[in-house]
Parts: C-alpha cells; sequence; structure tokens
C-alpha cells in the first residue's frame, strides 16, 4: 500500500506555528498518533500536559487507514473535514498554554507511517496513542518508547469511530462550532413545528379528544401515547431551543476527560524484541 | 367500570388567564424539578384547583405531565453522566410498591377518620418530614459551604451510608455511576418510604433525594438526577391507573408540559454549574418554606375535627396564606436556581475570554 504524508491545508511542513514563536526553545517533540479524525480528547488533555511540563512541542499525526475504501474518496474527504476541525482545536487548546502544534497526514499503514515520521522529523521523545489503535501496531515499527493513555472506563467505552463526532472534546462540545449552532437553529424549527403541530391539532379538536381520552378503560394508553409523542418533539425543541440561545452545560462539566486524564495511567507498550539473536549451525 | 366516575367529572373551559398561569407555573415546576430531581408540581394540584378544576382531574393530570417531564430530565442528565439507571430503575420499581402502600395507608386513615381526618394527616406528614429532613440537609448544605469540601459528604451521614456499605448482605449491587456497592435490602426501606411519601404528599423526592444521599451514599448531583427515573417511573404507574378511570384531562397536562420541559432542561443545565451543596441548599430552602406553608393549612383540618376552634374568617385567611407561601417557595426555589446559574456562566465566559486573550 502505497504511503504518503501531507500536511492540513494552510499549514506548510517547515514553516513556524504561530504559536511556536512565544516561549522557550523547544526543541523535543511528541508525537501523537491517531486513526481518526478526530482526535480522543484524553490522549490530546495528556499530550499537551507532558508537553507542557517538558517543554516539548506535539506533532500530531492523522493516519488514514483505508485510503482506498471504494467510495469514491467520501471517507478520505470526512477524514480530512475532522481534521482540520480537530487540529483547530487542538491548536486553540494548545495557544493557551503556549505549545506549538503540528498537524500531519498520512494514509497507510499506521506503524509505517509513524516509522517514516521519526526518521523524518527527529527528535521525537516518545510516542502516544490514541484510541482505536493499539499499542503493538506501532511498537514494532518506532525506535523511540510508545505509550497509550487509559482513561476512565466510561470514556474509553465510547465507540470511536473513524470520524467519529467523538471528538476533542467529549459529546456536547462539538455544539460550540458554528456548523453545530446552525444543526440546534434546524432542529429548533423541525421540532417547534413538530410541537406546534401536536398543540394545534389537540386544541382546535379538543372536544372530540377529550371524548375519548377520558373514556377510562383500554383509552388510558391515549393520553400516556400523546404525552410520550409531546416528550419526544417538545423535549427536543425545548432543548434545541436553549441550545440555539448558547445556553449550553457548563464547559468546566463538559470536560470529564480532563478530570479521567487526572487518574490516567500512562502504560508502557510492551516492545517486540527484534535484536539479532547469535545462532550455532551444528 | 370507568362510566360512574366519567360522569361524575367536569372538564373546566380553559381561557387566557388559566392558558399563562399553566404554563408559567409549568415552567417554574419543571425548572425546579429538573434540577432538583424533584418539588416542582406540588404547587400544580391545588393551582389547578384555584381554577376550578376539580381534586381528581388536577391530580390526575399533574400526575400525567411529571412523568414525562421526569423522562425529559433523566435523559438530559444521563447524557451529562449524571443518572445511575440501574439504582434508578430498581428503587423506580419498589417505590412504585411504596405508592400502593402509601395509598393503602391513606385509604384507612379515610376510613378511619374521614377526610378532614386524612388531610390533617397528610399535613402533618408534611410538616414533620419537611422540616426533619430539611433541617438536616440545610445543616449539611451550610456544612458542606464551609469547609468548601464538596466532593465529600459532611460528618454522620457520610458514616451512615459508609457504614451500610461495609455490610455485605446478599445480593449486593454495584452502582457505577454513584461509586457505590451496597446490598438492596438497604435500597428497599429509602424507595419503599419515597413511594409512600408520594402516594402521601405527591413529592416523593423530599424522601427519596435525600435517602440518596445520606443512606445511599451518592452525591447530590446524582441523586437528583437519579430521583428523576424514579419519579418517571412511579408517574408512569400513577398515570395508567388515573387515565384508566379517566380522569386525566390532557389539555391542562399538555399546557404544563409546555412550559415544563422548558423549565426542566433548564434546571439539568443549571446543575453542572453549581457546586454540589447549591442543589442542597434550593432544596432544603424550598421544604422549609413549604413546611411552613403546611402548617398554616393545618388548622383548618383541626377545626373541622373539632380539634380547635378558629373563625372561618381566620381558617380563610390561613388557607391562602398556606397556597402563597407554597408558590413563594417554588419562586425563592426558581430564583436561587437561575440566578446560580446565570452567574456562573458569566463567570465562567469571562475566564473563557482571558484565556482565549
Amino acid at each position: 500500500m502505497n504511503d504518503n504524508h501531507e500536511h492540513i491545508p494552510g499549514r506548510q511542513r517547515d514553516a513556524v506555528p504561530p504559536s511556536a514563536t512565544a516561549g522557550p526553545t523547544r526543541r523535543s517533540q511528541i508525537l501523537v498518533v491517531s486513526r481518526n479524525g478526530h482526535m480522543g480528547p484524553g490522549v490530546v488533555e495528556h499530550a499537551l500536559r507532558v508537553a507542557e511540563r517538558l517543554g516539548s512541542s506535539i506533532l500530531a499525526l492523522h493516519v488514514n487507514t483505508l485510503p482506498y475504501l471504494p467510495d469514491g474518496g467520501r471517507r478520505t474527504s470526512l477524514f480530512k473535514k475532522a481534521m482540520a476541525e480537530s487540529a483547530a482545536s487542538f491548536d486553540t487548546l494548545a495557544r493557551t498554554r503556549d505549545i506549538p502544534v503540528r498537524v500531519e497526514y498520512a494514509a497507510g499503514q499506521a506503524g509505517e507511517a509513524v516509522r517514516r515520521l521519526c526518521h523524518r522529523h527527529g527528535p521525537i521523545d516518545f510516542v502516544l496513542v490514541d484510541q482505536g489503535l493499539t499499542v503493538d501496531k506501532i511498537a514494532p515499527y518506532c525506535p523511540v518508547p510508545v505509550f497509550t493513555v487509559t482513561t476512565s472506563a466510561a470514556q474509553s467505552s465510547r465507540p470511536f469511530g473513524a470520524t467519529s463526532s467523538d471528538s476533542l472534546f467529549p459529546r456536547g462540545a462539538k455544539t460550540m462550532s458554528t456548523v453545530s449552532k446552525s444543526r440546534h437553529v434546524r432542529n429548533c424549527f423541525v421540532f417547534g413545528t413538530m410541537t406546534a403541530a401536536i398543540y394545534a391539532a389537540v386544541f382546535t379538536y379538543q372536544d372530540t379528544i377529550m371524548q375519548y381520552f377520558s373514556k377510562g378503560g383500554a383509552y388510558c394508553l391515549l393520553p400516556v401515547a400523546m404525552v410520550f409523542a409531546v416528550s419526544y418533539a417538545h423535549g427536543n425543541f425545548t432543548s434545541s431551543f436553549w441550545s440555539a440561545l448558547g445556553i449550553e452545560r457548563s464547559q468546566a462539566d463538559q470536560r470529564p476527560a480532563t478530570s479521567a486524564v487526572k487518574e490516567s495511567t500512562v502504560v508502557p507498550a510492551p516492545r517486540k524484541d527484534v535484536r539479532p539473536r547469535a545462532q550455532a549451525s551444528m | 367500570m370507568h362510566g360512574p366516575i366519567t360522569e361524575a367529572i367536569q372538564f373546566i373551559d380553559l381561557n387566557t388567564y388559566s392558558i399563562v398561569f399553566l404554563f408559567i407555573v409549568g415552567f417554574i415546576g419543571g425548572l425546579v424539578s429538573g434540577f432538583i430531581g424533584s418539588g416542582g408540581a406540588f404547587v400544580l394540584t391545588p393551582g389547578m384547583m384555584s381554577l376550578g378544576v376539580p381534586g381528581t382531574v388536577a391530580v390526575a393530570s399533574n400526575m400525567c405531565h411529571k412523568f414525562p417531564k421526569a423522562l425529559v430530565g433523566a435523559i438530559k442528565r444521563y447524557k451529562y453522566g449524571q443518572v445511575d439507571l440501574k439504582l434508578g430503575l430498581i428503587m423506580g420499581v419498589f417505590a412504585e410498591i411504596g405508592v400502593q402502600v402509601g395509598i393503602g395507608v391513606q385509604r384507612r386513615i379515610l376510613e378511619a377518620w374521614g377526610q378532614a381526618g386524612s388531610n390533617l394527616y397528610v399535613s402533618f406528614i408534611f410538616v414533620v418530614v419537611l422540616v426533619l429532613v430539611g433541617g438536616f440537609v440545610l445543616r449539611d448544605a451550610i456544612k458542606m459551604k464551609s469547609s468548601e469540601n464538596e466532593g465529600k459528604l459532611g460528618g454522620g451521614q457520610e458514616t451512615l451510608a459508609k457504614r451500610l456499605q461495609r455490610i455485605e448482605l446478599w445480593p449486593m449491587v454495584t452502582l457505577k455511576t454513584a461509586k457505590v456497592r451496597i446490598s438492596v435490602w438497604f435500597l428497599v426501606p429509602v424507595a419503599l418510604a419515597t413511594g409512600m411519601l408520594a402516594a402521601t404528599i405527591a413529592v416523593g423526592g423530599f424522601i427519596g433525594v435525600p435517602g440518596l444521599m445520606y443512606v445511599i451514599g451518592a452525591t447530590s448531583i446524582v441523586a437528583s438526577a437519579t430521583e428523576l427515573v424514579i419519579a418517571f417511573v412511579m408517574g408512569l404507574g400513577g398515570t395508567l391507573i388515573w387515565a384508566y378511570y379517566g380522569s386525566v384531562d390532557i389539555r391542562l397536562t399538555l399546557l404544563i408540559l409546555a412550559g415544563s420541559l422548558f423549565g426542566v432542561q433548564l434546571g439539568a443545565i443549571g446543575t453542572t454549574y453549581v457546586k454540589d451543596y447549591m442543589i442542597k441548599y434550593v432544596m432544603a430552602t424550598i421544604m422549609l418554606i413549604v413546611a411552613v406553608s403546611r402548617f398554616f393549612a393545618i388548622p383548618r383540618y383541626t377545626n373541622e375535627l373539632q380539634l380547635t376552634s378558629f373563625s372561618a374568617e381566620q381558617v380563610g385567611v390561613m388557607t391562602q396564606v398556606s397556597f402563597y407561601v407554597m408558590c413563594f417557595a417554588l419562586l425563592v426555589g426558581a430564583t436561587i436556581i437561575l440566578v446560580s446559574l446565570f452567574k456562573a456562566r458569566s463567570l465562567e465566559q469571562a475566564q473563557l475570554a482571558v484565556a482565549r486573550g
């Protein structure tokens, strides 16, 4: 399989990232590898913390492991789009801590991509592996130590797709993006119309409805079904309504990943012993 | 079998005033329920009755709006990772049994002492439970705030939950979100008491949430969120019974629901901004003010039982005071929630703006 590397649009390979211009000179790098378009929040937070402590810069590598999927390039285009979103969020977070971040795209086998990057971009101190990739796929190809970040059970049990909506932020934080805001407005309109239709129907035909709904007996299911329908339509409408107004859960609260990373343990990957062995032929 | 009851039911004609009234009270009630898990609906039954809705229809329609509201709140808070579903469902099933027991007790009291006796019993239970539990919760909230140690429960309460958790009595149940491993035998009494209180004063959460916090050992955030699941299970069961007798006025239910779903979403969002003790504060404040309200309702029933001899005028004033104090309790709770929410939100946004430079 052919491997190819490219930088995300708007970033040059040798260009100094904007955030790199400030702060102390950083020589070492931490490589963060993901096979997802959106990098996991646990590994991002951990990488930022370690980079801050060590004074390192971060090299984030997104590996598209299925570049030749026969879907007319749809997956690759979605992958790159998600990667651009993830890179922007990563950069925002890194800027607040004055850590240079460079994001790269690679297609092909993850281990091979890491090996080439390590040779090209040295010195790399160590590699952090995002969820979705196993360390034993990276470690045999990698000249530097490979670590995986184990987050809390709740977080790790979440499904991570290649272009999963579980991005740099956990669920809900995506709503901060303008794309999501427009989605809230759209949902608000759709569910608002649905709710209005239900209410209009009930109050227009209230006499007939009251006649059946208060009959009792097996008809007791009618009011129950009705309130379930209203909970669905109006519940979604009210939720989108507050979100569209920008009233959402606290951002401090929506970072369970942060607290999870606190408890996280960095597990060194077992390395394959590839040293040549002395052999004797008798 | 439902014929005679249906014939006796009178449904009211709705006007603009009653529609606006139900929407606003629904919103405030939803806000409080979304925040403390329960306790937002107790004003609605007397409120609807003041509009001329018969007692049975008011209770049935209120019950019918409570369970979808609890469902929406529970889903919202489940997304925030605050709900312990297993705990909620186990408690919900036993609470439903508690409701049936509570109804049985009520019926016996009704048979023995008549309507006035039953009302006096309800008010007495109201005052005793609310003062004792509300006082206890308030003391704990003050302790927590002063020590600024939100992660831990204070003093004796913590010891009780921890002590119970240490007792290995089959069947043990592990509750991941609540981070508790406890015997089901300790869940059952709390659930039964919740159901019994719900059947008696229509707000089981005043026992359920403190029970989850102090007996089971859940944090107030998890307790209030899980209470919504319990309220859903109990409410669904209760609604089916009321609807079986044709007592639900779906128009009233939908009008309350229109406001309360806005409120419950906002209340749930509010829990992500405030500290743990804030939920206890709001709960204790509402409970203690409602206790005062019920205290003013007692003379009417003692008069009917000829235990006291207040004049009809005095009793009328006290009944009115009782209703307004109850509304005041809900308003105070809602104000605390809204102020805390928007204060914390603007503070967070200011901090974010500084961080972004």
